[in-house]
């Protein structure tokens, strides 16, 4: 936890990607402990970009990312240790191709967190039946649906027993009749109080399992809230555009 | 958490999977009209009669000494076979043209084109051998089928053969080590680590090989009295040269892996090099398969260029063997030899190579490349 108790905590965080392509300008962010936060925004309004920053896979041009306690920001911060602690599950899945579904969870569990072999597998399994998804251990990637395959990766990150959870428009790239899956597992997660920070299209979602809603738009944070109060009554202009067209 | 849905379709284990109805040789044949059988029939006779029939009548004649030989092709025997398949090859052509009109079925029609197209073949190989046949058979059989002459040098060749193999392998070895090493070094974000990577791919593959073995051996290793012998400074440069070229192959090969593997292997607390090792290098090493095959089996052939530091009986290979014995004899059928040697050493790899391709292939499913 960081000092003013919360475990993430971005504090004026910039990003450009060119000279003319600032796509974060000045986010300030405190997630608690237990919090499920969904971040929503039109394309292209950074909301991405924000949460790769939280695990540094984009680094800020500049600001602070304090992350249960560690300044991730900071060049002397052990980033791969840091990062055992945030699971991040994407919107294309990267799974590993050559690795069966076991071997996908088993990977980081024995080269990273050094567990024996026994262990590792036992932790894998423990998860893929979390995720419903036990009797496809030895099934490739390729051999698996994109629901399946979207479940595996979030049993991936779960197995390393992170304290933070960045979901990145996971159920975009899945076909209608596999969304639910998929969203049924997170929300278990949320119900067991992992926190969460996930970027979505899903407004349902959002309203059902959010603690709390993060409009932004131009790398800004426009208005934040309570999700079902904000839906009902945006109190920013452009959050009521936008909620208008989305919904 | 439910696993039905969206489980069924992928799951091997639901249920017996169904093959594709049987569209084998014996499929294709029951398919054929008599028209399409006649085609395919006479297309494949004319080319077998080709080979076969030649072979025949040299294997009647004898096939040493060349007075046989040269016999056997200017025989009325094998003018007979030669027009022969021509005549099959002419009415395979017409048969499937007529076949391919009339054709009910793919089947029926496939078998029509395919026999026109063997006729067609058998025509070329025929006529090729029948031009041949015209010209001074018994000088080109004298220079190059002289294969009485070539049982004196088996062991020598034998020996040859295991020098190319030696030379390519341990070259090729050195250079996907090298190779490795060097495409992570071209694509490190540090400058001071891609320069002179870059210094070395560019070098080796902008210089001829035989510039290479020469400046090595002549420049470094006389010039400098060094006590080296020939096939270390080969196997070097060798080694230096495929090193240059496998590092743009993996270069190219790692290159292609999504930056979402990257990614992932990175954000579950994975360094650099681990990523590397653990996810990117195991996918880039299957897709580079082919092109570091392509560069061995040029590395196999290139071997030759060795010749040119002055080799020791015991130090030939396939090339300088045939050159060797040409010298001596003035003959030049041990040249056939040594082609045959480097097809017996490429042939059987490449199919060894696309069979380990193929292995690693296997579960991957839905891995495009």
């Amino acid at each position: 936890m960081n000092s003013d108790g919360s475990l993430v905590r971005l504090e004026g965080v910039h990003k450009w990607f060119a000279e003319d392509l600032h796509v974060l300008r000045g986010i300030d962010l405190a997630v608690s402990p237990g919090e499920v936060l969904v971040v929503i925004g039109p394309s292209g309004s950074g909301k991405s970009t924000l949460l790769r920053t939280i695990n540094v896979l984009e680094e800020p041009t500049e600001g602070r990312v304090l992350f249960d306690g560690v300044d991730l920001t900071d060049i002397r911060t052990d980033l791969n240790a840091a990062r055992t602690g945030i699971g991040i599950v994407f919107q294309q899945f990267n799974l590993f191709p050559h690795k069966t579904a076991l071997g996908n969870i088993t990977l980081a569990l024995r080269s990273v967190l050094r567990l024996s072999k026994e262990e590792a597998r036992r932790r894998a399994l423990e998860q893929l039946a979390q995720v419903g998804l036990d009797d496809k251990a030895d099934a490739h990637p390729g051999q698996l649906s994109g629901g399946q395959q979207q479940r595996v990766a979030i049993a991936r990150a779960l197995a390393m027993q992170p304290k933070l959870m960045l979901f990145d428009e996971v159920t975009s790239a899945l076909d209608p009749e596999l969304v639910k899956e998929v969203l049924d597992v997170m929300q278990r997660l949320a119900a067991e109080g992992m926190t969460m920070v996930i970027v979505t299209h899903e407004m349902g979602f959002a309203r059902e399992v959010g603690t709390r809603l993060l409009f932004i738009d131009h790398g800004q944070i426009v208005e934040e809230g309570e999700p079902r109060e904000m839906f009902a009554n945006p109190g920013h202009e452009r959050t009521r555009q936008f909620l208008a067209q989305v919904l | 958490m439910s696993t039905s849905q969206g489980a069924a379709a992928a799951d091997p284990r639901s249920d017996e999977p169904r093959r594709p109805p049987d569209r084998g040789l014996r499929h294709t044949a029951r398919e054929q009209t008599p028209v399409s059988a006649l085609a395919l029939a006479a297309g494949a006779g004319g080319l077998v009669l080709v080979f076969a029939g030649s072979v025949a009548v040299a294997t009647a004649y004898g096939w040493t000494p060349t007075e046989n030989l040269t016999e056997a092709i200017t025989s009325p025997a094998q003018l007979a076979v030669l027009l022969g398949s021509i005549g099959l090859g002419v009415l395979a052509g017409v048969a499937g043209l007529a076949g391919m009109r009339t054709a009910r079925t793919k089947s029926a029609r496939e078998g029509s084109i395919s026999g026109a197209l063997l006729g067609l073949q058998a025509i070329a190989l025929a006529g090729f051998l029948l031009w041949f046949r015209g010209g001074d058979v018994e000088r080109f059989a004298r220079q190059f089928f002289d294969f009485a002459l070539l049982s004196d040098f088996t062991d020598r060749f034998l020996r040859a053969a295991g020098n190319t193999v030696i030379l390519a392998l341990t070259g090729e070895a050195i250079g996907i080590g090298l190779g490795l090493l060097f495409s992570v070094f071209a694509l490190s974000s540090r400058a001071v680590v891609r320069a002179p990577a870059r210094a070395y791919i560019n070098f080796f593959r902008g210089t001829p090989l035989l510039w290479q073995l020469s400046f090595f051996f002549f420049g470094i290793v006389l010039g400098l009295q060094l006590d080296v012998g020939v096939y270390t400074v080969a196997i070097l440069v060798f080694g230096l040269n495929a090193g240059a070229y496998s590092a743009e192959i993996f270069r190219a090969g790692i290159q292609s892996i999504e930056r979402g593997q990257f990614e992932a292997a990175r954000s579950l607390g994975m360094s650099y090099l681990k990523a590397l090792r653990l996810v990117i290098l195991p996918q880039a090493f299957r897709r580079v398969i082919p092109p570091l095959t392509n560069e061995f089996v040029i590395l196999i052939k290139d071997t030759s260029l060795v010749v040119v530091l002055g080799l020791t009986l015991s130090q030939q290979e396939l090339l300088s063997t045939a050159r060797d014995i040409y010298a001596q004899t003035f003959n030049a059928t041990p040249f056939l030899a040594a082609a045959a040697g480097y097809l017996a050493i490429t042939l059987p790899m490449i199919r060894a190579v696309t069979w380990l391709e193929r292995r690693l292939r296997s579960g991957l499913t839905g891995i495009g490349a």
